[in-house]
């Protein structure tokens, strides 16, 4: 061997090289033991074993293995937090959607700031019922804040529908009942929207959704006398009601839909709105 | 030399694909900018073609050209008309005078062809509905509505103001007439405009008085039909023409007779056992 290196040695760059494939063997060696010592000992032992085992060769193993366990553990405390308030899980939701549709009404938007993942269901539900109960106040009285019916939903449109089909239709005779209940629905969801799609097409600016929502909410004075003349039957009082009523609803869309901008054929585009609210306040009017 | 000629080119070149980006991108942009795009020259023939170019809202019609045909925007051009022209309409339905088709200028609307049948059916249900209550006042019994009146309106006005119009455009088109389903939905739909007035004054209880009310709006929606559709159904021949006309006579007859029936008929058939 020594020969060997004595020969070599004269080459200035082989000298450094062969000692280090030396070295480089006994790392092997010292490597390749411990995992070649390991495999039998697995073989050997139990299969429990190994896992706990803390070996030189597996250093860099272990410590990953002991965070997959964090890891884990962390997801599940996540799920835990999730799995523990499950019955909250749904208000979560139901808030978000809520939250989302008051949107942009100014103090609504507060509201949507607050964190509406703990507040009970109810809670959620008196939300959009007050949401619904300012945009009645707003079409009954309609004063300062004209905005808020621009932020649009529909369980106001149906609510309204809902109760004015609902009443005439318990006030029609028994084998009309039926019909009577379809054409409110129809005249209610339909009018609104060929009302809508009509000013549309004349060329007004207004949004679909915006606009069925509008008109359904000032179906609210409407109701309202449907709902009295339940107990008024004489037409002495129900005529004036019905007349103020188709009066008052037309007035108030027309306030909502006054930036629709139709130049010189508004006409064009409210006298559907006055036969669709004049229509049922007929019906109103001889239930 | 060279280096400038490079540059000129590489400067055309700009041009040329920045004019392109903004002609790909402003014609799906008309939608949403309409008022911009009033003012280019591009609303002027259809100014000159539709009589009136004081209007900025006829410039709808340039707009939705392009529009494809299931989209809302694409039915605006059919909407594009004022209230006077609207007004205007009607009145030369109920008094034919000049040729129909001369007041619409070639620009037969959908506005009163759509809302006049649609009035028509709820006018005919408000004075149905009031009739019935005088009946039931005068004999004495509990009045109740009949909200099949209403079905039985939607119905028959419905199908006057679109089927038949729709049927004699296939029959005209098929004999050759080149007729416009636009014209004939606006003539029908204009004609039915008399029955308004003719409903709100079959509310008096004179039978005779009613009997020639409806004859006389019978009359004068159907000269109004016949002699719109005259230079249309004359294109073809002499014998067909007879039988489309009288086809339409027809109907029209039919149509008076079932609304003095039905609607304007009920105080005579209920008082009798009243009285």
């Amino acid at each position: 061997m020594s020969n060997h290196h004595t020969r070599v040695e004269p080459d200035d760059f082989l000298s450094p090289a062969a000692p280090s494939y030396v070295e480089a063997t006994s790392y092997s060696d010292t490597y390749d033991n411990p995992f070649e010592t390991n495999i039998p000992q697995r073989m050997n032992s139990p299969s429990i074993e190994p896992d706990d085992v803390p070996l030189p060769g597996q250093k860099p193993l272990s410590p990953t293995r002991s965070s997959l366990p964090k890891v884990s553990g962390n997801i599940g405390s996540n799920s835990q937090s999730n799995g523990g308030g499950s019955s909250s899980n749904n208000n979560n939701l139901s808030g978000n959607i809520g939250s989302g549709a008051s949107l942009s009404t100014g103090q609504a938007m507060m509201g949507s700031a607050i964190d509406t993942l703990d507040e009970p269901v109810s809670e959620t539900l008196l939300r959009d019922l007050r949401n619904v109960g300012a945009k009645l106040q707003q079409v009954l009285y309609p004063k300062g804040r004209k905005d808020i019916l621009k932020d649009w939903d529909l369980w106001g449109p149906l609510l309204m529908c809902l109760t004015l089909s609902i009443v005439l239709s318990t006030r029609a005779p028994t084998e009309q009942k039926i019909t009577v209940f379809t054409w409110i629905f129809i005249i209610v969801w339909l009018g609104s929207a060929v009302v809508t799609v009509n000013a549309k097409l004349l060329g007004g600016r207004v949004s679909f959704f915006q606009s069925v929502c509008v008109i359904g909410y000032c179906l609210f004075p409407l109701v309202l006398v449907s709902v009295v003349s339940i107990f008024v039957g004489s037409l002495i009082i129900r005529l004036p009601l019905c007349i103020v009523a188709f009066g008052w609803a037309a007035w108030a869309s027309l306030g909502f839909l006054s930036d629709s901008n139709l130049a010189n054929r508004r006409a064009l585009g409210v006298y559907p709105l006055f036969l669709f609210y004049f229509v049922i306040a007929w019906m109103i009017l001889i239930s | 030399m060279a280096n400038k000629g490079a540059y000129a080119a590489i400067e055309i070149d700009d041009d040329g694909l920045e004019f392109q980006s903004f002609a790909s991108s402003s014609s799906p942009g008309t939608s949403g900018n309409i008022t911009p795009s009033n003012n280019t020259p591009q609303s002027r023939p259809a100014g000159f073609n539709t009589g009136g170019a004081f209007d900025p809202h006829r410039s709808i019609q340039d707009q939705t050209v392009s529009k494809p045909i299931w989209s809302v925007e694409y039915y605006a051009k059919f909407f594009d008309v004022d209230t006077t022209q609207v007004m205007e309409r009607c009145m030369a339905s109920i008094i034919p005078k000049e040729n129909f088709l001369d007041i619409m200028a070639g620009n037969p609307d959908l506005y009163g062809p759509f809302w006049i049948p649609t009035t028509v059916i709820f006018v005919l249900f408000v004075t149905s509905s009031i009739v019935n209550s005088i009946n039931a006042y005068l004999s004495s019994t509990p009045y109740t509505y009949d909200i099949r009146q209403l079905t039985f309106a939607f119905g028959t006005v419905y199908s006057y103001a679109f089927a038949v119009p729709a049927m004699i455009w296939g029959a005209t088109k098929y004999f050759g007439c080149q007729p416009d389903l636009l014209e004939m939905l606006a003539l029908y739909g204009y004609g039915l405009t008399v029955w308004i007035p003719v409903a709100v004054l079959c509310i008096l209880p004179w039978n005779l008085f009613r009997w020639a009310l409806v004859l006389a709006g019978a009359a004068a929606s159907g000269t109004f039909l016949v002699r719109n559709m005259y230079p249309v159904l004359s294109r073809a021949e002499a014998q067909t023409s007879k039988v489309i006309l009288i086809l339409v006579v027809f109907l029209h007859g039919i149509l008076a007779l079932i609304l003095k029936y039905r609607f304007f008929a009920y105080n005579v058939v209920v008082t009798e056992p009243g009285k």
